[in-house]
């Protein structure tokens, strides 16, 4: 009788299966399916080839003026939560937008092509095909990882950027980054969100280069950083196009194992940069944004009121920022 | 595809009717047949589980079984995983012994932006030294996520419009391996697995590529 009944829940079991199957059967790495497709297979997606990449671009403002390059966060996330910045194209400058290599919808590339120096050489070509003349100065826009970003090229190339705004850079060093992740994902191990993160592993996984389902499971476990005991302090989860999974754990990988010191060169950047922190982002705070930012000689700190990690993006956080960055660049243009 | 999915399924719950866990085969006593169990640890997650099992003394011996856990949070009962299947002892020398183990694993998973539905089926096999009252052992295995339904949120939607919703086949899958050992005493066993993930084709790792969970069972 046992086994009967075993056997019937079997076969009803099954039987479902079989019917929801029979409605549909995808491919997880099949592009389109659970994430757009990248720029390399939508010709209709704005888009510029540079340094050996094709990257989803576009730029607003008059073509002559300043320009503001606006770099993400991550790695491995998309310009799209800065999508705000394109204010400050009413106000005289050429801002432009652009998703990393391996992020966002430019092109994926193998994990092992991905490297440091190929990021900032990146964001170098970016800066020359956007410039139309030699005395065009040029603004640096960097939030989280984007600062990061921005700092490792200023370093490099202290005399190409005219100013910069830095948004809660995790750090310059690696021992900086590592103390800020830490805090930042500082979760209960009882917690709802950490274990929705880590719980999706035996659900979804991909082999090293399949992109699309391990960029799908990037998007859901980044979306913890929206959630209410998330110690950086968002008012919900981030407008994104996709997630660079790849990308992000190549860069990770690299400077776990070979750490980095992007503050070598930073004397020599004499003009004052624009510093900015959140005050709801309670693994960043005052202590950390003064201990980063010492790197440039010259800083003008400002603590973003009523907003999170992710201050330029809601809109209180931006309604209180964007003021003090319009004057910020304004007095440098 | 569809056909070999339903065919693997099919061949996990029809030719092993059974869930495996931590056993010491000779701790259990000629009268004993049926065992209730709980859990705890990290398994994916921080989560909590009981099972219920009962022992076939066939040729080789088979135990049977079935288990629910669930992971912490403050929504308890969106995301849990039930697995059924069992263990075969393949192999006794003396205190060697050698087991195989198979269960199909059904899970889910919800949070703001996706629910996920999953058949899966885990392999895998358990060698090591056995007493009455202490075992310690050796384990590898391998657990697929065989089928797994989709269905995003409108929050997800914002994200990627576009998103098909159904079944995506297959979606991955973990390897484990790890130590375990328990000991025996009256009526009761007590054991400890721990041991590492990584993913199919060794070149990525779970976000917590570790394992280790406590179990208690109680042989009646």
């Amino acid at each position: 009788m046992k086994r009967q009944l075993f056997s019937l829940g079997l076969i009803l079991a099954l039987g479902s299966l079989i019917s929801a199957c029979q409605k549909g059967e995808f491919d997880p790495n099949q592009p389109g399916n659970l994430v757009p497709l990248t720029v390399d297979q939508d010709p209709s997606l704005p888009s510029i080839a540079v340094n050996g990449t094709q990257l989803h671009a576009e730029a607003f403002g008059h073509p002559d003026s300043a320009l503001l390059v606006v770099i993400h966060g991550g790695p491995g996330g998309d310009y799209r939560y800065l999508l705000n910045c394109k204010a400050f194209a009413d106000n005289g400058f050429r801002v432009v937008f652009y998703d990393q290599r391996g992020s966002g919808l430019s092109k994926r590339h193998p994990k092992d092509s991905y490297n440091l120096q190929v990021m900032w050489d990146d964001l170098d070509a970016v800066i020359e095909h956007y410039k139309t003349h030699a005395g065009q100065k040029v603004f640096l826009l960097g939030h989280s990882w984007g600062g990061m970003l921005a700092t490792a090229y200023i370093n490099a190339y202290p005399g190409k950027v005219d100013g910069a705004i830095l948004g809660e850079p995790g750090g310059f060093t690696y021992a900086q980054m590592r103390e800020y992740l830490d805090r930042s994902h500082g979760y209960s191990l009882f917690s709802e969100t950490l274990n929705d993160a880590v719980y999706l592993d035996q659900f979804l996984s991909g082999r090293g280069d399949e992109h699309e389902i391990l960029d799908y499971k990037f998007g859901l476990w980044a979306s913890a950083d929206g959630a209410k005991d998330s110690p950086v302090g968002n008012e919900g989860p981030l407008p994104t196009w996709r997630a660079g999974a790849v990308v992000s754990d190549a860069l990770f990988s690299i400077g776990e194992k070979d750490g980095f010191d992007w503050t070598t060169h930073l004397d020599q950047f004499d003009t004052t940069i624009l510093f900015v922190y959140s005050e709801n982002n309670t693994a960043y705070g005052e202590a950390h944004a003064r201990k980063v930012s010492s790197a440039y000689p010259n800083v003008q700190l400002f603590r973003v009121d009523d907003a999170g990690h992710d201050m330029l993006s809601f809109p209180r956080g931006w309604a209180n920022f964007y003021p003090v960055g319009l004057a910020y660049l304004n007095s440098l243009k | 595809m569809k056909n070999s999915i339903i065919i693997t399924i099919a061949l996990l719950g029809l030719t092993t009717p059974v869930w495996a866990q931590n056993i010491n085969w000779q701790a259990f006593q000629p009268e004993q047949k049926q065992f209730v169990q709980i859990q705890t640890g990290w398994d994916y997650g921080m989560t909590f589980g009981l099972g219920y099992g009962r022992k076939f003394n066939t040729k080789m011996p088979v135990l049977v079984n079935i288990g629910y856990s669930f992971p912490a949070g403050e929504r308890l009962f969106d995301d849990f995983k039930v697995r059924l299947g069992g263990q075969v002892e393949v192999i006794r020398r003396g205190g060697f012994s050698a087991t195989v183990k198979v269960y199909s694993p059904f899970r889910r998973f919800e949070n703001s932006l996706v629910r996920l539905i999953n058949f899966g089926g885990e392999f895998s096999g358990v060698a090591g030294f056995y007493r009455k009252h202490w075992y310690v052992a050796g384990e590898f295995g391998f657990d697929k996520a065989i089928a797994t339904h989709v269905r995003h949120t409108d929050l997800e939607r914002e994200t990627y419009p576009d998103a098909r919703d159904g079944w995506y086949v297959p979606t991955g899958g973990n390897y484990f391996y790890g130590l375990q050992a328990g000991v025996s005493f009256g009526k009761s066993d007590v054991s400890l697995k721990a041991g590492n993930l990584a993913t199919q084709g060794w070149k990525t790792k779970p976000y917590v590529p570790k394992y280790a969970v406590l179990e208690y069972n109680y042989r009646f």
